[in-house]
C-alpha cells in the first residue's frame, strides 16, 4: 500500500530544507534538458552542415566546357559520387551579378571571361571528399579546388567542447542533488529514531519503517523533474514558435547519425527522459540513505 | 515437558550483560488464555523477561517460544511477525511525541496494513473502551501520567494481539485510574486474550488471585496458582 502521509508530513514540518532540495533537482535536472536539447542541435546542424560540404573544382578557360561535361558523365558513374553540378562561365556570371546587384560599378566591369566554370562534387560518403580534393588538386586544367572542410571540423570540435562542458556541469549537479538526498533523509531519520524504535516494536515491519524515507526522496525528485519538464516545455516550446536557429523551419531534429524525428516528438521524448531520471535519482538516492542511515 | 496449549515458553533462559548473570535458568510455560503475574522487587529481572519476550533483547542461552515459534530461529527482518501477536503496556510508554493520540493509537493497526476505513471505526471505539474519547486529537504531552498509560494500553489492545504484556501499568497512576486498567485487563483476558503482567503491587496480586510467578536476584523461586505477593 502506498501511502506518501508519512512523507508530505516530512516536507510540511521541514520547508526550507525540503524546497532546497527539489530546487537543487529542479537545476540539476534543467541543466540535463539543455545539455541534451544543444546535443540534438548540434547533431541537426553538422547533419545540415555535412550535406552541404562539396569539393568545388574551377577549371582554367582552355578546359572547353564539351572536356568538362565529359568528366561530369565520367563521375556521375563513380561509386563515391552522389551528385554532381555544372556550373557555366556564364552561369556562374549571373549567380555573381545576382550577388552584387547593389554595386553597378562592379557590375559593369563584369564579362564572362572573369569567372570560371566550375563542378560541383558531393560524396555518399563525407570521407571521400578528401580523396576527391587530393585527385583535382595536382591536375593541370584545374585552376583551383575549394573544400569547406575546416568550416565543418571546427563545428565538430567546438561542438564536443561545448558537450563535455556541460556533461561535467551537469554530473556535479547531478552529484550535490544525489548528496542534498542523502543529507535530508539522514536528517529525518536521526530525528525520528525514538519513533523509528517505537513502530518496530509495535509490530512495524523493515518496510514499513523504511517506505516514508523512501517517499521522501521520490517526492523531492520527482517534484524537481517535473517542475523542470514544465519549464523545459516552455523553453523549447518558445524555441520552435520564434523560429530560433531555424527549427521551425527544419521542423524536425536529428538523432543519432542520421535518425530524424518531428521536434515535438523530440521535446516530449526529453521529457519523459528527464522524468525517468528524476524517478531513479530518487529512488537510488533515497534507499542509498535509507540503507546507509537506517540501521533495522 | 512442553504442552501442547502453551503460548508463551521459557526454556532454560539465562541473561547476562557483561559477564553479570541477569537471569539464571528461568523455565515456565504459560497457557493461551492465561492471566499470570511476574512479580518481585525492582532490579530482579521482570523486564528483562518482557524484554526477551518483544525480541528487544536475545537471551545468552536457552530457548523462547511464543505461539509455537521459538524466537532465536526468526530471522530479524521477520521478527514483525511475532511482535504482532504482542501487544506491550511499556512501563516508559514509549508514546510517539510528534503524534497525537489518534495517530499513536493508529500506528498498531497501520503496521498489520489495516484499511484506513476500519482504522476510523476502530479507534475511536478503543479510546472509548480506555476513557480517552474526549481527547483524541490531543498530543502526549497534554495528557496526565494516567492518560497516557490509558493510551499505551489502547495501542496494545487495538490489533487485537493473543498476548498482552503488561510491564507495571498501574506504577504511575492513582488508585482509581488502576481498578479500571485493572478491570479493563481482566475483561481483555476473559475474551481469550493471555495477559503476563510485571507488577510489585501487592495489593493488585493479592486481589485478583491469579498464577504468579516470582522472581529474585534473576531466579524463579515460585510459581503458584491463585497465590499471592507474599506466598
Amino acid at each position: 500500500m502506498i501511502n506518501f502521509k508519512s512523507a508530505f508530513e516530512f516536507l510540511r514540518k521541514e520547508k526550507g530544507i525540503s524546497f532546497i532540495s527539489v530546487m537543487a533537482i529542479f537545476v540539476s535536472f534543467v541543466l540535463l534538458g539543455f545539455m541534451l536539447s544543444f546535443l540534438v542541435f548540434s547533431n541537426t546542424a553538422l547533419n545540415f552542415l555535412q550535406k552541404q560540404v562539396q569539393v568545388r573544382v574551377f577549371f582554367k578557360d582552355i578546359f572547353s566546357e564539351e572536356q568538362i561535361l565529359n568528366l561530369k558523365s565520367q563521375l556521375e558513374s563513380d561509386p563515391r559520387i552522389m551528385e554532381v553540378g555544372y556550373t557555366s562561365k556564364e552561369q556562374a556570371l549571373l549567380i555573381f551579378k545576382e550577388f552584387s546587384k547593389n554595386d553597378p560599378v562592379l557590375q559593369e566591369s563584369l564579362s564572362t571571361n572573369i569567372l570560371p566554370a566550375s563542378l560541383e562534387i558531393r560524396t555518399r560518403d563525407v570521407k571521400d571528399l578528401d580523396q576527391i580534393y587530393e585527385e583535382f588538386s595536382n591536375k593541370e586544367e584545374v585552376e583551383s579546388v575549394k573544400y569547406l572542410k575546416d568550416i565543418k571540423d571546427r563545428f565538430s570540435y567546438v561542438s564536443l567542447i561545448v558537450t563535455i562542458v556541460s556533461l561535467a556541469i551537469t554530473t556535479v549537479f547531478f552529484v550535490v542533488s544525489f548528496g542534498i538526498i542523502l543529507s535530508t533523509i539522514r536528517i529525518n531519520i536521526y530525528s525520528k529514531k525514538e519513533e523509528i524504535e517505537i513502530i518496530k516494536l509495535v509490530g512495524g515491519s523493515n518496510d514499513f519503517v523504511t517506505r516514508p524515507f523512501i517517499e521522501q526522496g521520490l517526492i523531492y525528485s520527482m517534484t524537481g523533474s517535473l517542475l523542470s519538464g514544465v519549464v523545459l516545455t516552455v523553453i523549447l516550446s518558445s524555441v520552435f514558435f520564434l523560429n530560433v536557429l531555424g527549427i521551425r523551419d527544419l521542423g524536425s531534429v536529428v538523432l543519432f547519425s542520421n535518425y530524424k524525428i518531428p521536434y515535438f516528438i523530440f521535446v516530449i521524448i526529453l521529457v519523459v527522459i528527464v522524468n525517468v531520471l528524476g524517478y531513479l535519482l530518487g529512488s537510488v538516492g533515497s534507499r542509498t540513505a535509507v540503507k546507509n542511515y537506517l540501521k533495522i | 515437558m512442553i504442552q501442547q496449549d502453551s503460548i508463551i515458553i521459557f526454556e532454560n533462559v539465562f541473561k547476562s550483560y557483561k559477564g553479570e548473570e541477569v537471569l539464571e535458568n528461568i523455565d515456565f510455560q504459560i497457557k493461551r488464555g492465561e492471566f499470570v503475574f511476574l512479580i518481585g522487587p525492582s532490579g530482579a529481572g521482570k523486564s528483562t523477561i518482557i524484554k526477551l519476550l518483544n525480541r528487544e533483547e536475545s537471551p545468552s542461552s536457552g530457548k523462547i517460544f511464543i505461539d509455537g515459534t521459538e524466537l532465536g530461529t526468526v530471522p530479524v527482518d521477520q521478527m514483525h511477525k511475532i511482535r504482532r501477536k504482542i501487544g506491550v503496556i511499556f512501563q516508559d510508554f514509549r508514546v510517539i511525541k510528534s503524534k497525537n493520540v489518534f495517530e499513536n493509537v493508529s500506528i498498531s493497526l497501520e503496521v498489520v496494513g489495516t484499511s484506513n476505513d476500519v482504522i476510523q471505526e476502530v479507534v475511536p471505539n478503543i479510546l472509548s473502551m480506555v476513557g480517552l474519547q474526549h481527547k483524541i486529537y490531543k498530543n502526549p504531552a497534554e495528557l496526565s501520567g494516567g492518560e497516557v498509560q490509558r493510551l499505551v494500553i489502547a495501542r496494545a489492545l487495538a490489533h487485537e494481539p493473543d498476548i498482552i504484556i503488561a510491564d507495571e501499568p498501574t506504577g504511575m497512576i492513582d488508585p482509581r485510574a488502576t481498578s479500571e486498567i485493572m478491570n479493563l485487563l481482566t475483561e481483555i483476558n476473559k475474551m481469550g486474550t493471555t495477559v503476563l503482567m510485571a507488577t510489585h503491587d501487592h495489593n493488585i496480586v493479592n486481589h485478583f488471585k491469579k498464577r504468579v510467578l516470582k522472581i529474585q536476584d534473576g531466579k524463579l523461586i515460585s510459581d503458584r496458582k491463585g497465590g499471592s505477593y507474599h506466598d
